[in-house]
C-alpha cells in the first residue's frame, strides 16, 4: 500500500511539473499585455503613446520581471512556487496566496453544500428510480434529470434568483459569503449536477440487480433490503469517482454560479483575473486547481483500495509476487 | 420496500432542510467601527438574517469597486469621489459647469496666473487642515506618480501665497485651470507620513464619508465624517458592493435590497417598466461610441469609402438595437459633450443613396451577389467589438451589408483588440472615450499623429494646424470655434465614425430621495441631500 501511494505521489509531482509548464506557456500565449490593460483602460484622456506612458510600462515590466525572456520568467516562477510563493497580483498589488486564501473558504463552503445535495439527491432518487424502473415515479425522475441536465446552469440560477430574491424576497443578493446566502447557489449547483449521478446510480443498481449473485440471493430467500444493500455496495465504486471529479469541478469551475450569485469564491476571482491578464493570479489559481485535481484522484484511488476488497487483494498479490 | 423509499425520501428532505436553514428574509447588516482594517467577508460569516437593514444605511452596487485605496492608481479615485470619500478642488455640475468644490473660489488674475482660495474650515479625516502646502503636495504627488493625472497638470506650477491661497502659473494663456483640476485623478489627499495609501490605516482624505472597511473588488463600507466642512449627510453609513454579473445587478435592483445599482445593461430596461421598487436614471453621458477605422487598410484609405460608412448608418435604429433607445445619436465626437451640443448632429444624417453614390464614385460597384467589388476584390470590413457593444456591432453589420459591404463582426475580449492594434491586423473597432474636459487635450489625443487614441493613423495637415491653433488659443470663444472647425475637418476626412453616447443606466430605488442624475454619474452618486424614505 505504502509503495503504491509513494509511486502515485511521484507521478503526481511529475504531472504537476508538466502542468506548470503547459500553464505558463498557454497563459503567455493569450493576446494582450497585462500592464497595458491595467494602465490603458479607456477613460477621459488618451495617455498612450506618450514618453511618460512608455516609461511607466517599461518600469512596471521590469518591476514584475515581465521584461525577461520566457525561460527566465518560468524559472523564477518555479523557484517561487517551490518555496510556496505565488507572487503578487498585478492589479491589486496583494499577495496571490492571501487573495486565494480569502476566497477558498467561500468556494469550499459552496462546493461542499452542492456536493451534499448532489450526493443525497443522486443516491436517493437513483435508488428510487432503479427500484421503480418503468413505473411512473421512475419516469418523473428521469424527466427531472433530462430537464436539469439540458437547461444551462445560468438559466436555472437566474430563474431561482428572480423567484426567491425578487418575487418572494426570501433570498438576499449581495457580495457576502455566509450561511444564509448559501442555500440558493448550492441548490442550483446541486440541481445541475444531480441528474448525472441519478442516472448513474440507477443504471448501476439495475445492472447489479441482474447479476447472478443477486439472483442467487433472491433464490435463497434473502430479504429485499439485504439484497439492495449488496447491490448498492457494488454500485458505489463509480459513484465515489464521480463525486470526487464533481467536487474538483465544483471547486475549480463554478465560475458561472459564483458570478450569478455574486458569491466571492475563487472561480469568480479567477475569471476576473483572466480578463485582466493578471498572470500571477491565473498561474497561482491554475497550479492550486491542478494540485486539487491530482490530490482528489489520488484520494479516489486510495478509497478504491479501501472500498473494493478485490483491489486490496490484487495489491497484496502483487506484493507477494515481488517478494518471491 | 415502500418503507425504504419513504425513509430515503425523508432523509433527502432532512439534508435539504439543513441547507435551506439559511433561507429567510436575509438582509444582513455588518457592524464595523471606524479604523477597522480590511476583513474579508469571504470568510463564512454567521450574520443573522433577522438583522434588519438600518434606515440610515445606503446600499450601492456596481459592476466593480476599487482594487485599492491609492488615488493615484488608475480608476481608484473614481470610486472615492463617487462615494463621497475623496474630493476635488473643482467639480462639474449636472449642467457641465465647473464649480468650486473643496476650493472656496478661483480667480484669473492675468492670462497666465490664477489664484485658488481654499476653505479654512476644511480638514482631512486626520484633523489636519486643508491648507495650501498640503494641497500643493497632493497635486505634485499626483503629477509624479499618476500617469493619467499628468496631462491635466501639464504647463501648471503651484506656489503658496498664504495659508489658504494657491497661485497657479500656466505656460499657456487662459489655460482652463478649474476644468483641469476637476479631473478625477486629482483627488486631494494628505501625502505626509504615515499616509502611504496601502491600507485603511494609511489613508487620509477630506470627503463627507470615511472608509471604515475595504475588501478589494468586493466591498467598501463608509461612515459619515462628523468633522466634514460642508453640509453633513443624513445617511450615516454606505455599503458599496461589487456585483459582476449584469443580470444579477438588474435583479439586485429589482429585489429592493440596494438603493442605487449602477451599470444596468440597456437590455434590462424592460424589466423596470412599471416597477415600484426601482426606476432607471439615464442621462446621456459625455462619451461617444466611436468606430475607429484603420486608415492603413487599402479599402479604408479613400475618404469617400469612410464617409459612405457614416452616411449609410441609421443611428436612430442603432440606438434602438444597440442601446434599447436609451441614448441619442451623435455624428461628431465632441457632440456628446454638453458644451458642444450644437455639433451633435451636424454631419452624416442617414442618407443611404448618398452613401451608395460615394461608394460608386470610389469605384466600388455592386455585384450580382449584392457585394461591392473593385478590381475583383470585395469590399470587406471586419468590426471588432467588446464589452456591451455586441448588439451594436451586429446592427452595424446589418446596415453596412445593405450597402453591399461584406461586413463581419468579431466580438471578444478587449485584449484581442489591443493585440490587433499592435499587429495592425484590424479594420475597425468600437471604443467610447470621455469627451468632457480640456478640449485641446481631448482632440489632440484623438486626432493628432501622436495622439494616444489616434489608433487608425490619422495624419492630416489641416487638422494638425487647427489642433496647434487650439492649443495656443487664448480665449474661450476662440477655442470653441476652433474645436468646431476641427470637428468639421475631421468629419470630412472621416477617420472615425461616431454613433451615440454609450448609455450609462443607474437603477435608483423609489425609497431614495435626493438622487441627482448627472452626465458623469460615475462620480456623482453620493450627495449630502440623499435620504431614505419609507
Amino acid at each position: 500500500m505504502c509503495k503504491t501511494v509513494f509511486r502515485r505521489l511521484i507521478g503526481a509531482v511529475i504531472t504537476l511539473f508538466c502542468a506548470t509548464l503547459v500553464l505558463f506557456i498557454i497563459i503567455r500565449l493569450a493576446p494582450g499585455d497585462p500592464i497595458e490593460i491595467m494602465l490603458g483602460r479607456p477613460g477621459d484622456l488618451a495617455i498612450k503613446n506618450t514618453p511618460a506612458y512608455e516609461a511607466r510600462v517599461a518600469e512596471l515590466h521590469a518591476q514584475l520581471g515581465l521584461d525577461q525572456d520566457m525561460l527566465t520568467q518560468y524559472g523564477q516562477w518555479l523557484k517561487r512556487l517551490v518555496s510556496l510563493e505565488l507572487g503578487t497580483s498585478i492589479h491589486t498589488g496583494r499577495e496571490v496566496s492571501i487573495e486565494i486564501a480569502e476566497r477558498i473558504p467561500a468556494t469550499l463552503m459552496l462546493s461542499l453544500a452542492a456536493i451534499l445535495i448532489q450526493l443525497v439527491s443522486g443516491v436517493v432518487f437513483g435508488i428510487i428510480s432503479a427500484i421503480r424502473a418503468g413505473k411512473i415515479l421512475d419516469h418523473v425522475i428521469r424527466l427531472f434529470c433530462v430537464f436539469f441536465a439540458s437547461v444551462p446552469a445560468f438559466v436555472i440560477g437566474l430563474v431561482l434568483l428572480m423567484f426567491f430574491a425578487v418575487t418572494y424576497h426570501i433570498y438576499e443578493i449581495s457580495g457576502d459569503a455566509n450561511i444564509y446566502r448559501l442555500w440558493l447557489p448550492a441548490i442550483t449547483l446541486g440541481l445541475v449536477g444531480a441528474p448525472q449521478l441519478i442516472r448513474m446510480v440507477r443504471a448501476n443498481i439495475l445492472s447489479e440487480l441482474g447479476q447472478t449473485y443477486i439472483v442467487s440471493a433472491i433464490s435463497r430467500g434473502l430479504p429485499k433490503k439485504q439484497i439492495m444493500r449488496h447491490a448498492l455496495k457494488n454500485a458505489m465504486l463509480p459513484i465515489v469517482t464521480m463525486m470526487a471529479l464533481s467536487f474538483t469541478n465544483l471547486i475549480a469551475g463554478s465560475v458561472v454560479i459564483e458570478s450569478i450569485f455574486s458569491w466571492p469564491g475563487i472561480g469568480n476571482y479567477a475569471m476576473n483575473s483572466v480578463l485582466l491578464h493578471d498572470y500571477p493570479v491565473i498561474q497561482g489559481y491554475a497550479v492550486i486547481m491542478v494540485s486539487v485535481v491530482i490530490m482528489a484522484n489520488l484520494l479516489v484511488e486510495l478509497l478504491y483500495m479501501l472500498i473494493d476488497p478485490r483491489l486490496r487483494k490484487r495489491s497484496r498479490l502483487e506484493r507477494g509476487l515481488e517478494n518471491e | 420496500m415502500k418503507k425504504s423509499i419513504t425513509t430515503a425520501l425523508v432523509l433527502a428532505l432532512c439534508a435539504c432542510l439543513f441547507l435551506l436553514s439559511g433561507c429567510g428574509g436575509a438582509s444582513t447588516s455588518e457592524s464595523s467601527t471606524p479604523g477597522t482594517s480590511a476583513s474579508p467577508s469571504t470568510e463564512p460569516s454567521t450574520t443573522s438574517p433577522d438583522e434588519v437593514v438600518d434606515n440610515r444605511e445606503l446600499r450601492i452596487a456596481g459592476r466593480e469597486i476599487a482594487v485599492g485605496l491609492n488615488p493615484t492608481v488608475p480608476i481608484v479615485a473614481d470610486y472615492l469621489v463617487n462615494m463621497g470619500a475623496g474630493e476635488l478642488l473643482f467639480k462639474a455640475n449636472a449642467g457641465g459647469i465647473i464649480e468650486p468644490s473643496l476650493a472656496a473660489g478661483v480667480e484669473e488674475i492675468d492670462p497666465t496666473t490664477w489664484e485658488i482660495k481654499l476653505r479654512p474650515e476644511a480638514c482631512f479625516w486626520s484633523g489636519k487642515p486643508v491648507d495650501a502646502d498640503v494641497v500643493i503636495d497632493s497635486l505634485e504627488h499626483s503629477r509624479e506618480t499618476d500617469l493619467k493625472a499628468q496631462p491635466f497638470l501639464e504647463g501648471m506650477s503651484f506656489s503658496k501665497l498664504d495659508d489658504y491661497t494657491i497661485q497657479v502659473k500656466t505656460t499657456l494663456e487662459h489655460l482652463t485651470v478649474p476644468l483641469n483640476l476637476s479631473y478625477l485623478q486629482l483627488v486631494i489627499h494628505n501625502v505626509e507620513p504615515p499616509y502611504t495609501y496601502e491600507d485603511l490605516n494609511t489613508i487620509d482624505f477630506t470627503g463627507m464619508y470615511k472608509i471604515v472597511e475595504f475588501v478589494p473588488k468586493q466591498r467598501m463600507v463608509f461612515e459619515v465624517n462628523n468633522e466634514y466642512w460642508g453640509q453633513k449627510p443624513t445617511i450615516e453609513r454606505i455599503i458599496q458592493e461589487e456585483i459582476g454579473d449584469e443580470q444579477t445587478r438588474t435583479l439586485a435592483a429589482l429585489s429592493g435590497r440596494y438603493h442605487v445599482v449602477m451599470n444596468i445593461p440597456a437590455s434590462s430596461m424592460a424589466q423596470f417598466a412599471g416597477s415600484n421598487v426601482a426606476q432607471i436614471s439615464a442621462v446621456p453621458p459625455a462619451n461617444t461610441e466611436t468606430i475607429y477605422l484603420n486608415l492603413n487598410q487599402p479599402q479604408l484609405q479613400d475618404y469617400r469609402v469612410r464617409q459612405a460608412l457614416s452616411w449609410g448608418l441609421d443611428r436612430d435604429e442603432l440606438n434602438l438595437l444597440g442601446a434599447e433607445g436609451q441614448s441619442t445619436p451623435v455624428t461628431t465626437w465632441l457632440g456628446s459633450n454638453p458644451a458642444f451640443s450644437e455639433a451633435k448632429n451636424t454631419f452624416f444624417k442617414y442618407d443611404f443613396d448618398k452613401a451608395s453614390a460615394l461608394l460608386d464614385e470610389a469605384g466600388w460597384t455592386l455585384g450580382g451577389d449584392g457585394i461591392r467589388y473593385k478590381d475583383g476584390m470585395p469590399l470587406t470590413l471586419r468590426l471588432m467589438t467588446w464589452g456591451v457593444d455586441k448588439a451594436l456591432g451586429e446592427a452595424l453589420q446589418n446596415q453596412w451589408s445593405k450597402l453591399g459591404i461584406q461586413a463581419t463582426v468579431q466580438h471578444g475580449d478587449y485584449g484581442l483588440i489591443e493585440t490587433a492594434r499592435g499587429t495592425g491586423d484590424w479594420d475597425a473597432f468600437i471604443e467610447a472615450w470621455g469627451t468632457f474636459g480640456n478640449t485641446a487635450s481631448l482632440l489632440k489625443g484623438q486626432y493628432s499623429p501622436a495622439g494616444g487614441a489616434n489608433y487608425g493613423g490619422y495624419d492630416d495637415e489641416e487638422t494638425n494646424q487647427l489642433l496647434d491653433s487650439l492649443s495656443s488659443a487664448s480665449d474661450e470663444t476662440e477655442r470653441h470655434e476652433l474645436a468646431i472647425l476641427i470637428i468639421e475637418r475631421v468629419a470630412k476626412q472621416s477617420p472615425v465614425i461616431c454613433v451615440y453616447p454609450r448609455p450609462e443606466l443607474t437603477a435608483v430605488s423609489t425609497s431614495l430621495d435626493g438622487f441627482t442624475p448627472h452626465f458623469r454619474q460615475f462620480e456623482n452618486v453620493i450627495n449630502s441631500n440623499l435620504r431614505i424614505v419609507d
